[in-house]
């Protein structure tokens, strides 16, 4: 979902900065197919600038504005070494490093908006990723597993962020509705359909997770399916995921 | 070796070094003045020529206030290194001991073009100096006679030259009531503004510097209090504090938070903050 509300951001016209933070599993590499000549990693470790780690998209992905990519790498010793090698006056200069990076990104080199990619889980990296951040979105399936998770998790870390100003949500996702019915001879979704259901559905989840949900993203398997899924919504603008991605976006200015 | 400052107290507020045009505002009593003698001392005391432009102070008492800063105004003077410049509007009570100056324009003869004046003795001045460091305190008093407009074309045309010289410099302005263009035009015209102003809020007298933009550098733009004495000015040491979360240094009116009985100095209200979530999420773990 990050990469594609980037890639709208971006083709939208902003300067948008696109960051792995899911130091123990990185995965946008793989979604991206990149293999920079300087990771993210380097950068926290103090030996490059950040200027040396980003990947301009922009271009290869013809966006109206920017788009770049700061990768974490998938190398078994780079995870390992960030996870537990390091004492811990090495991560707390590294968290240094990371909030003083974060603020060049949005004085010096004027983006206009910094995505965090990160795991949910209790890691140290992913705290400091949700600390960092002013508004935290938390994906969560709608299934009684997913649930008590998000909630656990939301008593234990994002209550706490909350108190000191950050603005926390949930995105439902792959919810049920991606079915289409006919209304006047136009397809429309059945999520779109029966729109009461799917609010009194997010207001439940809202109450038991204790955070508002933004919305919810019902499953395509035409997404859902694809190997080869890329940026969709940014290519695919009128699919009804891409109108709920956008929406998101729409929400996450608002709140800004 | 110690690096000389590029200016008072950047060895503490700037990150890398500096080397160009600064102006340095600031209301009557700040001390810009002692700031702009401190500056010019400095770069003497490293070597470099140095050359005092004074419109508001004779000379005399530019010296006194060198002296003042614990510096050897005799030694410099007599080995050619320093160079005072008197052009003060009227004519000194003492004479100076300087070549450079017109003293008195503004009765003179040629008051009615002072600019012309001006530019020429101060290029007299710094002719075959090689990279000087200048001093002109201050701007204020050649607005007596001197258009804002004509003002502004001196100090362009000074800047000009002084950065073909590769000279660092200080030029003062006492805070006032003057337009907003020459005073937009005339902080567009330097590689850095400086501000200086007195706070008496607490009781006692404050004075306090901040940077407010100096190009090519990572600097805090917070105010930092300075104080002076006769070893000049020096930023205070609670300056020395760096910041608990990014390790910059604090400024004069630090956030500041208790954890177990240790009181903790932010730079920002952000910084803070952060400390405070990362300390809520990590537990104790985190100092």
């Amino acid at each position: 979902m990050i990469s594609n509300i980037a890639a709208i951001y971006a083709n939208s016209g902003r300067k948008v900065c696109l960051l792995d933070l899911d130091l123990s599993a990185p995965s946008l590499y793989a979604y991206f197919n990149k293999t920079p000549r300087v990771w993210l990693n380097d950068v926290l470790s103090g030996e490059a600038r950040i200027e040396d780690c980003l990947l301009d998209l922009s271009g290869e992905l013809g966006v109206k504005g920017q788009l770049f990519l700061a990768l974490s790498s998938p190398g078994k010793e780079d995870i390992f070494n960030f996870e537990s090698r390091q004492d811990r006056k090495w991560q707390l200069a590294a968290l240094r490093r990371f909030l003083s990076l974060k603020e060049e990104l949005l004085s010096k080199l004027s983006f206009d908006y910094v995505l965090l990619d990160t795991s949910p889980g209790i890691h140290y990296w992913s705290i400091n990723a949700l600390v960092a951040a002013d508004i935290l979105i938390l994906m969560s399936k709608f299934m009684d597993m997913d649930i008590q998770g998000t909630r656990k998790m939301v008593g234990n870390i994002y209550d706490a962020l909350n108190r000191f100003g950050s603005k926390s949500f949930v995105v439902l996702n792959r919810v049920e509705g991606s079915g289409f019915t006919f209304r006047g001879g136009t397809p429309v979704s059945l999520y779109e359909a029966d729109k009461d259901r799917a609010k009194k559905r997010e207001d439940e989840v809202g109450m038991s997770v204790g955070l508002p949900v933004m919305a919810s993203i019902p499953c395509y398997c035409d997404i859902q399916f694809d190997p080869h899924e890329f940026l969709f919504a940014f290519k695919n603008p009128s699919h009804p995921f891409s109108k709920t991605l956008q929406s998101i976006a729409g929400r996450i200015e608002e709140v800004f | 070796m110690i690096l000389p400052e590029a200016f008072p107290g950047s060895s503490t507020l700037i990150q890398g070094s500096f080397r160009g045009s600064l102006i340095l505002i600031g209301p009557p009593g700040s001390g810009k003045s002692i700031y702009c003698k401190q500056f010019l001392c400095n770069a003497v005391q490293s070597g470099d020529p140095g050359i005092y432009i004074s419109t508001g102070e004779s000379v005399a008492k530019v010296e006194e206030g060198m002296a003042l800063l614990g510096f050897d105004v005799d030694r410099f003077l007599k080995s050619g290194l320093l160079h005072l410049v008197d052009l003060q509007p009227i004519v000194s009570e003492k004479p100076a001991r300087t070549k450079f100056g017109i003293s008195g324009w503004l009765k003179g003869p040629n008051s009615t073009q002072p600019v012309l004046d001006i530019e020429r003795v101060i290029e007299d001045a710094v002719t075959g100096l090689g990279k000087p460091a200048v001093v002109l305190d201050s701007l204020t008093t050649l607005l007596l006679r001197t258009p804002e407009s004509e003002l502004l074309r001196l100090v362009q045309s000074l800047l000009v030259r002084l950065k073909r010289l590769g000279a660092s410099s200080i030029f003062s302005l006492t805070s006032g009531n003057y337009s907003e263009h020459f005073v937009n035009v005339l902080r567009s015209l330097f590689d850095g503004v400086l501000e200086l102003k007195v706070d008496e809020s607490t009781g006692g007298l404050k004075r306090l510097l901040r940077i407010f933009s100096l190009k090519g550098t990572q600097h805090t733009s917070d105010w930092v209090r300075f104080s002076i004495s006769d070893r000049g000015i020096s930023i205070e040491e609670q300056l020395k504090t760096r910041c608990a979360m990014c390790s910059k240094p604090v400024g004069a009116e630090p956030f500041t938070f208790e954890v177990s009985g240790e009181m903790l100095h932010f730079d920002s209200r952000d910084c803070l903050i952060t400390y405070r979530k990362l300390k809520s999420v990590h537990g104790d773990v985190f100092r």
